[in-house]
């Protein structure tokens, strides 16, 4: 399983005009009435994919901590006026089921899509069952997205997030495309693991190889029952949002160690953990 | 080596009832004389099917109705509590808390929370699970999709046991979203695959369905293969010509080695709307066409409306409970055939034991599921 594309867009909130903006070089479609984050979640796909070429089958997994948050509020603030009219768009933006709809009209894909959440998780869950039905489902390519908006402007936000350093909430919009080819790849995915608890985690540690650690909030928050090197962490970017973990993970393969590890935990310490091998070395 | 998988456990709870006993023996009553009546007892201000039970808020109701849909498949499938820790989550909703939410932000103009994380959390919480729960949005395939997945993974061993959640509440986005869209019937009385159906009914229902790698009762239900396929025609509608329909419901029969002879009966996805409608009595005519032979047709959503997300495993649960309790029910309300098609779905109810059924569903965003379960040896 090779990563043969990365590509993360974080930035302080923009608005949906600004997105477009951005989309308008390189997108055909009518977005007129697209919710901000299906805009974010194409404009992320597209530069994945951009002059690479891929099948048509592409599988698309599309993970979200918070789902399409502006057009949410939107929508409850137009319910609250039990008078006023809430347009089909607005509805069918809120349940963020049409994002792999777009993002496979904008690529001219026709392989399946699916958009999958979890507490804290969401990425590694959408990875999960890519990395899953890679291994078992002869599918030769996907494509993982972790999209998720800046809720800054909503009034005491780290209350109903997990925000656990205070860190600017950002846009964010990070994805990997993925292959079964070697060639031309930027990295090996050696491995792909869940764990119930630091125990095992701290196990298995001590069984594989690695140079460059990555950690989530709550593995920083932990670190110190992680039996790991602490010179080897990589220090995060200023890149929080709600699925920052893929954007985590683009750093680490951009800093070109042999091997790398990131490590994900939650409240309840359970854990997953990638391991990867850089391709110039396979 | 793969693994099989089995429904061990299931509830329900909708329209018909808050419990999976009291559902089945509903269909069984209800017919084309007395449906009116079943409608009116449902439905209050609004054509929506509702679950039966007075709660004080969308809170109480949301997390009432799950905690015993959960604790009834639970109990079902006769897991101790060392076993119910080692459930595996899978939730598919299109709506999640959205009821909660406009609840909250009605009343002061917040909301508690982002994202439907907590839901996760409390479905954990609940069985003490040691797995983080993986929720699955893909319009009306949702809670199909949850199955599938989770079936997977048991099949080849990445897991040993899953709870897949559906579910479902009334919600005002929801509700005038369909409004906005003009697919609701103004006349609401549903009419499936009838030529003058004139739009769907929405309504609400939690199931949970309890999967295992080993059988508990002769009669448990086995999930032989499904398949999944994109149709990108439309956000909102089918190709009109059934083809990926078509093809993800061959595609199922050919993975579990099956032919349309093999099958019991088809339970068509149904919305009622005349898109959605067309596209799939296409679909399933030329299926029929296809290979010279026919099965029977089974429609559930006259019985508990169109609960969108969870209405892979509402009907799941009711067409298995029903074939358990020796009857495939029939078809409500159906009156004229389109005029392209050379089918009917069931009018009578059936007396069987054992079945092996075709199930459809169809989402907005493209989402194709047809998966194949089957109680036959």
């Amino acid at each position: 399983m090779y990563i043969q594309s990365m590509f993360s867009y974080i930035k302080e909130r923009q608005s949906t005009s600004q997105y477009k903006q951005l989309l308008k070089p390189l997108c055909a479609l009518n977005l007129r009435r697209t919710s901000k984050f299906n805009l974010m979640a194409i404009y992320g796909a597209i530069n994945t994919l951009n002059r690479l070429s891929y099948g048509k089958e592409l599988s698309i997994y599309i993970a979200s901590e918070y789902g399409c948050v502006e057009d949410l509020f939107e929508v409850l603030r137009q319910i609250k006026e039990e008078e006023s009219i809430l347009m089909p768009f607005d509805f069918l933006n809120v349940n963020t089921n049409n994002t792999g709809f777009f993002i496979a009209q904008a690529l001219d894909t026709n392989g399946n899509n699916i958009n999958v959440s979890s507490e804290n998780f969401s990425f590694e869950k959408a990875f999960e069952l890519a990395y899953f039905n890679f291994q078992t489902q002869n599918k030769n390519e996907i494509l993982i997205g972790a999209v998720d908006e800046s809720v800054e402007e909503i009034p005491n936000h780290n209350s109903i997030i997990n925000n656990l350093e205070n860190a600017t909430s950002k846009d964010g919009s990070s994805w990997l495309y993925i292959n079964n080819k070697k060639e031309n790849s930027i990295a090996k995915v050696k491995s792909f693991n869940f764990f119930t608890n630091l125990k095992e985690l701290n196990q298995y540690l001590k069984e594989i190889a690695y140079g460059k650690i990555g950690l989530n909030q709550y593995a920083r928050k932990y670190q110190s029952e992680l039996e790991i090197d602490k010179d080897l962490i990589l220090k995060n970017e200023d890149n929080f949002y709600g699925t920052y973990s893929a954007s985590d993970i683009i750093d680490l393969l951009n800093q070109q160690n042999k091997l790398s590890i990131y490590i994900s935990l939650d409240s309840k310490k359970r854990a997953y953990l990638f391991w990867f091998e850089e391709s110039d070395t396979l | 080596m793969k693994k099989r998988v089995f429904i061990t456990g299931s509830s329900i709870i909708c329209a018909l009832g808050n419990h999976k006993e009291t559902s089945v023996e509903k269909i069984k009553q209800i017919n084309n004389e007395n449906y009116p009546h079943y409608l009116k007892e449902n439905f209050e201000k609004i054509n929506f099917y509702r679950i039966k039970k007075f709660f004080t808020t969308q809170e109480e109701k949301f997390y009432w109705v799950l905690k015993n849909s959960i604790l009834d498949a639970i109990n079902d499938a006769k897991l101790t509590e060392q076993e119910a820790k080692e459930l595996h989550v899978f939730l598919g909703s299109t709506s999640m808390s959205i009821s909660i939410k406009e609840e909250e932000f009605g009343e002061s103009n917040k909301i508690s929370s982002l994202g439907y994380g907590e839901i996760g959390n409390f479905i954990e919480e609940l069985i003490a699970s040691n797995y983080p729960s993986t929720i699955i949005q893909t319009a009306c395939t949702s809670s199909a999709n949850a199955l599938t997945q989770a079936a997977e993974l048991i099949k080849y061993n990445k897991i040993k046991r899953a709870l897949i959640v559906g579910f479902e509440f009334f919600n005002h986005t929801t509700y005038r979203g369909f409004q906005s869209l003009l697919l609701l019937s103004p006349t609401g009385t549903y009419k499936p695959f009838d030529k003058n159906s004139d739009g769907l009914i929405l309504g609400e229902g939690c199931s949970s369905l309890i999967l295992d790698s080993e059988k508990k009762e002769t009669s448990d239900f086995e999930l032989l293969s499904s398949h999944t396929c994109f149709d990108n025609f439309s956000v909102t509608s089918s190709n009109p010509n059934g083809e990926l329909t078509l093809f993800c419901m061959e595609k199922a029969l050919d993975k579990a080695n099956l032919s349309l002879k093999n099958l019991t009966c088809i339970k068509a996805h149904a919305t009622g709307s005349e898109n959605s409608n067309l596209s799939e009595v296409t679909a399933i005519n030329s299926l029929f066409k296809k290979y010279n032979q026919k099965t029977d047709v089974v429609i559930l959503k006259p019985y508990i409306g169109h609960t969108l997300g969870a209405c892979g495993t509402n009907e799941i649960v009711l067409l298995c409970e029903s074939i358990k309790h020796n009857f495939l029910p029939k078809t409500i309300n159906f009156k004229e055939k389109y005029d392209s098609v050379d089918f009917t779905p069931l009018l009578e109810s059936k007396m069987l034991k054992k079945a092996t059924i075709l199930f459809q569903f169809i989402g907005f965003g493209g989402s194709i599921t047809s998966l194949i379960l089957s109680n036959e040896s």
